[in-house]
């Protein structure tokens, strides 16, 4: 049923795109094209999920039988220096994935082509994730499309919650009840880690900052301002860091990239993790709980985290580039998408979430997100986050004083 | 004689050596001139995203160049930068030079060891040579802080990168391996062919161990310690790749040396036109030192000459 009527909005859609195409191409005195290649840059992460690839794939190519899909997979850490060079050359890819914190500099900047008239046509676009279709809007315009999503819950081990007869905590306070009995449990083990928390993780952090009702930086007539060193901000960074000093043995001045594997090692009772990490801790078995908030009944916030897909201003083929988004947003890859552990670009689908996801998904329900800032990425660049977390968690600082240096320089950046 | 009447009698041949330089001149102009010539108008711009975006530029004369002697960062990256490159060329020279020395002495089956050991040191890809350096001492699985431990001190498990000064040790004696194999080989090579006639006369003279070296061997080896040291500062200078692999891409701010400062400058924040003011000033610091080092080695020289 949904898919025939998909088919009829595919078809409707994609007959709107091309006489779209033909106006277009009236005013530029030139036949259209109808091959070529269509270059596509999305990050290697999409390997996880060939067939939602090759289904986005399959329905290009039936519109468009002779263009070829070049896909050249990025990595997160410098696709954005190769985007900025390719921008300088003017040899633009016609797909872009950007991470959803990084997408308002460059809609800002007018690097990226207005998709607002053609949102329409995108499967689900009226119920997209709100984080996402906020992260790729300026100026209630539509830059980037929502791609999917992922969220962070808490990864626990079972068999030691069972060997202690508990249960998933519910509140913060059954959450340090059960670290402190694991604690105890473990006290012969001195690698042991009750909750593994790095001291550079700062989408974990940054959630008991907006737990405790502070924020990374709020705006003021119109100025953006680091707001670390407010009150709330101070309170909920002293319990992140009473966590990290209670029950951590993770590096202070490391990052979350290899939880998992230290899970799998079997030192580690919880860990605050993605949906997908239960794949890799074998022979531990884990399962999820959505971190609890202060407030009982509440789940801390999670960092909504994802990725959105925008086609360059610069694209040569960008008729190209629309039609494959949506391909690849297409109910049929997006299940494709989902069935590997992630969320789903919009609500309608959270229900095809699965089990552990399913309660990392129940957690997405609060969710917290970077300052629409649009100079925002320059802070993560300049690893401003990090650097103050690792202060605290060593020591080097205390927590007011990394907290008001940071602030200092979130404002700098950001302004 | 004959070949200065052929100069005057025929100055059309003369043009032989010019056209045949010439596509060799021209490739490098392009490859080299070009980025230079980019880096230089660069730096005189700002040029942000939104100058990309637009492919307009805006003018701003100096002002990259005073914002970045201004800024106090600068110079702590600068001064941070003079004193690791100072160290490392000093370390890696030193160890070279002694290896170097004990490779003429040596047994010829441990000289083929140690031979074949710093090939294989120097053939290993510089970033999977320091990948190898990052598990060593990486937080969980470090074999040598298990080693330490093993030996009965509680090291329990350690991120030698928290304190600068173990950190930069870690990473300078990366840089220091990389460098060695050649460093030692060139020396070794240039010890071979000092002539045995003169170490000869010099101990029928009379000469002491040390005097032979400072008046024969160290003149004759002087053109390639000239060498192997700019080589070096140049090399040591620039330091990119071991510190920003060591440190997960995301070096912290006490760890920038000049180039990972420009780099982060540069694509980190999009302001090309900064990142290209540092380079500058690190290419003009880095000419002022290699040539007032150069131009010292050889007055040296040819005193002792």
């Amino acid at each position: 049923m949904r898919i025939t009527r998909k088919k009829v909005i595919a078809i409707i859609s994609s007959t709107a795109l091309v006489s779209s195409l033909f106006l277009g191409a009236s005013t530029a005195s030139a036949a259209p094209k109808d091959s070529g290649t269509v270059t596509v840059w999305i990050q290697g992460d999409a390997k996880s999920w060939p067939a939602a690839v090759d289904r986005a794939n399959k329905m290009f190519n039936s519109k468009y039988p002779n263009v070829k899909v070049d896909i050249q997979y990025q990595t997160w850490g410098d696709s954005l220096k190769k985007l900025d060079a390719a921008l300088v050359a003017g040899n633009t890819p016609d797909v872009f994935e950007f991470g959803n914190t990084q997408v308002l500099k460059y809609s800002a900047a007018g690097a990226l082509k207005d998709l607002s008239s053609s949102k329409s046509q995108f499967a689900y676009s009226t119920n997209w994730l709100k984080g996402l279709e906020e992260a790729g809007s300026y100026n209630g315009k539509l830059y980037a499309v929502p791609y999917y999503a992922g969220s962070r819950a808490v990864m626990y081990r079972t068999d030691l919650f069972a060997s202690l007869k508990m249960k998933a905590p519910r509140t913060y306070e059954q959450f340090t009840a059960a670290a402190d009995k694991l604690m105890a449990a473990n006290s012969s083990n001195s690698k042991f880690s009750a909750v593994y928390m790095p001291g550079k993780y700062w989408y974990a952090a940054m959630g008991f900052v907006y737990d405790s009702k502070g924020a990374i930086a709020v705006q003021e007539a119109g100025k953006w301002k680091g707001s670390l060193d407010s009150a709330a901000s101070i309170e909920g960074l002293t319990r992140w860091k009473n966590i990290v000093d209670k029950y951590s043995k993770a590096d202070k001045s490391g990052d979350e990239g290899g939880q998992w594997e230290v899970f799998a090692g079997g030192n580690v009772a919880m860990s605050y993790s993605n949906g997908w990490e239960t794949c890799c801790i074998a022979p531990q078995k884990g399962a999820f709980f959505p971190m609890p908030s202060i407030r009982a009944g509440e789940y801390m916030p999670a960092f909504l985290g994802g990725s959105n897909l925008g086609v360059p201003a610069k694209a040569k083929n960008p008729e190209w580039g629309v039609y494959w988004i949506k391909s690849f947003t297409s109910g049929q890859a997006m299940r494709e998408i989902v069935k590997v552990g992630n969320l789903p670009n919009n609500t309608s689908m959270l229900t095809l979430v699965k089990g552990g996801n399913a309660q990392v998904a129940k957690g997405a329900s609060s969710t917290w997100f970077v300052p629409a800032a649009e100079k925002w990425v320059n802070v993560e660049n300049a690893n401003v986050l990090q650097t103050m977390l690792s202060d605290i968690a060593t020591g080097k600082k205390t927590v007011a004083q990394a907290a008001k240096d940071a602030s200092a320089e979130i404002t700098k950046l950001l302004n | 004689m004959s070949s200065a009447t052929k100069f005057r009698l025929g100055p059309k041949k003369n043009l032989w050596p010019y056209l045949l330089i010439t596509p060799a001149l021209a490739v490098i102009l392009l490859i080299l001139g070009f980025p230079v010539f980019r880096l230089i108008t660069l730096s005189f711009q700002q040029f942000g995203l939104a100058e990309i975006v637009s492919g307009i530029p805006t003018w701003v004369g100096f002002e990259n160049f005073q914002a970045l002697l201004k800024d106090p960062e600068f110079w702590t990256v600068l001064r941070r930068t003079f004193i690791f490159t100072f160290a490392m060329v000093a370390a890696s020279i030193v160890i070279g030079a002694w290896l170097a020395h004990l490779m003429l002495r040596m047994n010829p089956i441990l000289r083929w060891l140690l031979n074949t050991t710093l090939i294989l040191v120097w053939a290993i890809p510089a970033l999977v040579g320091i990948s190898i350096w990052k598990w060593m001492f990486s937080f969980e699985f470090s074999i040598i802080t298990s080693t330490i431990n093993r030996l009965g001190f509680d090291f329990a498990q350690r991120n030698w990168f928290t304190n600068t000064f173990s950190g930069f040790s870690i990473i300078g004696g990366v840089v220091v391996w990389g460098a060695i194999p050649f460093i030692t080989i060139s020396i070794y090579a240039a010890l071979t062919q000092v002539p045995k006639e003169l170490l000869e006369a010099a101990a029928i003279d009379g000469a002491n161990s040390r005097q032979i070296f400072r008046s024969v061997i160290l003149p004759i080896l002087l053109p390639i310690y000239v060498i192997l040291i700019s080589l070096s500062i140049i090399w040591d200078f620039q330091v990119f790749t071991q510190i920003w692999v060591l440190l997960d891409n995301r070096p912290a701010s006490e760890y920038y040396t000049m180039a990972i400062y420009a780099f982060e400058k540069s694509f980190g924040l999009s302001e090309y036109g900064m990142g290209a003011a540092i380079a500058l000033l690190m290419i003009f610091s880095l000419l002022g030192v290699t040539w007032f080092y150069i131009k010292k080695m050889v007055q040296i020289g040819d005193g002792n000459a």
